[in-house]
């Protein structure tokens, strides 16, 4: 009788396909302990890696996970092992991941314009890039990104401080895909940048414009126009943004969820409204702190209309009083997350809220004067059971409305 | 006199904690709570409490005091967001009250000399 070998019978097919059935990762790792052939099949298998490690070990990790999909290699905020991911490691990633298509290099401090063109010219299929805070990067190697990564859908540079309306117009013009773009910080950036930009990339679904002081409304008017299927747009603290771009949004863009506009002092009751009746189904996240000009007006409209609501936050909305939470309606608000750090606000709004929103699980009135754990308890306030609530700020905030 | 070796530190007033270099000043004319304070760029070796919307008198920000990370005392605030143009560069800087801290090297150098001067009365006192 003669053996028959396993190894020679199967084919990698059948090894790849028992390999997809083992869930743990201990197994998988086993798996390629069986000799070089299953190794080849294991490694070439794996699609995503966490790795830190200088440019020898990029090159064998490269040679060996072959077909990797995605490779996260972000650094911590304060400390970091020192150099860091530098731009010699980014030339070894463009050459050997050539199947990557997400690359995580968040807190990358030390890579340059020379890294990041490397990763452009290499490349090709990535879809999506994450160089939040890697501050040395400038206009001239994230064009270079733009013009070699066409297919780029998600795009996040938080902190790149010398970012400017070029880079914008590099997008426009080559990532007609993009999908997300995260700009919190980049003051530099214009509204005939955001101009640019939508005019190419028409399927934007996520804009993050937090901090970004120069913005204003011709820029977000241009965005709403060309963006129709926007879902989330952040402009914390840009001041020059008014009631005219809530109103474009409004008649513009249906399917906002998330919408940050804390700042944002013009604002007023009128385009707030405009929102509410707009967005009725759609918004699910609204954060209008320090927006001084809102009153219980506009207030109420949001709470009665937007049935599927979920985060609010009107801090320091200093006109908005007890009566804003009187006579919401019958049914029930779907609020999760509440911070009403309103002075005016007293335990009887706190108690008007409560009674309509039983799925509450954050309250903050660490600000409110009259609000306070004793004056709660003795107005007999019911908080629902797994509801947090933040009297003092020593809570861990949710960060739904950042 | 006294050779100023190594950085010019400030010190927390209670247990001597580093807590901000002296090339980190940005002004010494802020008014804290109890009189006069500094602004600094940075500083270390603190606990960032949590966060709050204050009115003061440069208008409305949001603040967290900063505490000692050894021995917890209160030793001035973080400026983390501010409402007017004006103010927002204060935002991620931080406020030392001049009366919790303690300008490290100026204090040994002023101790060698009080050393110094005592050795040279007592010799004066032999002769």
């Amino acid at each position: 009788m003669g053996s028959l070998c396993i190894n020679e019978v199967l084919r990698d097919d059948e090894l790849r396909s028992i390999l997809s059935r083992l869930e743990d990762d201990k197994d998988k790792e086993r798996f390629g302990l069986v000799c070089k052939r299953w190794l080849h099949l294991q490694s070439t298998e794996r699609k995503k890696l966490s790795v830190r490690a200088g440019p020898h070990m990029l090159r064998k990790i490269a040679a060996r996970f072959s077909r990797l999909v995605e490779l996260d290699l972000s650094q911590s905020v304060s400390r970091s092992f020192y150099p860091g991911v530098t731009d010699s490691d980014l030339a070894v990633i463009a050459d050997g991941f050539k199947s990557l298509k997400l690359l995580n290099l968040q807190n990358c401090k030390g890579i340059t314009d020379a890294g990041i063109a490397s990763i452009g010219s290499g490349l090709c299929s990535l879809q999506s890039l994450d160089l939040s805070y890697c501050r040395k990067l400038t206009d001239k190697g994230l064009s270079a990104v733009a013009e070699g990564c066409q297919d780029l859908r998600s795009l996040h540079l938080a902190g790149c401080k010398s970012v400017t309306d070029g880079t914008l117009q590099a997008l426009s013009k080559n990532c007609r895909n993009l999908e997300e773009l995260g700009l919190l910080g980049c003051t530099s950036i214009s509204d005939s940048g955001v101009i640019d930009l939508v005019n190419g990339c028409q399927n934007i679904k996520f804009l993050d414009l937090n901090k970004c002081s120069n913005i204003g409304d011709n820029g977000i008017s241009s965005v709403s126009k060309s963006c129709s299927s926007l879902k989330t747009l952040k402009l914390l603290d840009c001041y020059k943004v008014g009631d005219k771009s809530i109103l474009s949004l409004a008649k513009f863009c249906k399917n906002l969820e998330t919408l940050i506009i804390g700042g944002c002092r013009d604002i007023s009751d009128e385009s707030i409204k405009h929102l509410a009746a707009s967005c009725k189904s759609s918004l699910k996240n609204l954060r209008m702190d320090w927006c001084l000009n809102i009153s219980d007006s506009s207030l109420s409209c949001i709470l009665s209309q937007c049935r599927n609501l979920e985060a609010l936050d009107i801090g320091c909305c200093e006109e908005v009083t007890d009566a804003a939470f009187q006579d919401l309606g019958e049914v029930e608000l779907s609020l999760k997350v509440l911070k009403v750090n309103c002075p005016k606000v007293t335990v009887v709004g706190i108690g008007n809220v409560l009674e309509k929103c039983a799925s509450l699980e954050y309250i903050d009135v660490r600000s409110c004067p009259h609000v306070t754990q004793a004056s709660c308890e003795e107005a007999g306030l019911q908080f629902p059971q797994c509801c947090k609530v933040n009297f003092a700020g020593c809570l861990f905030e949710p960060d739904v409305l950042l | 006199m006294a050779e100023m070796v190594g950085p010019r530190l400030y010190s927390c007033c209670n247990c001597r904690n580093h807590v901000a270099l002296h090339d980190d000043v940005i002004s010494k004319s802020f008014q804290g709570r109890n009189g006069r304070a500094f602004l600094f760029s940075h500083a270390m070796n603190i606990v960032v409490g949590p966060k709050e919307d204050r009115q003061l008198m440069t208008g409305l920000h949001t603040v967290a005091d900063v505490f000692c990370s050894d021995c917890r005392v209160v030793l001035g605030w973080k400026y983390e967001r501010a409402y007017e143009e004006t103010q927002k560069y204060k935002e991620g800087k931080f406020i030392l009250e001049k009366s919790k801290i303690h300008h490290l090297t100026k204090e040994i150098s002023v101790f060698a000399f009080c050393h110094i001067n005592q050795w040279i009365c007592s010799l004066h006192f032999l002769i």
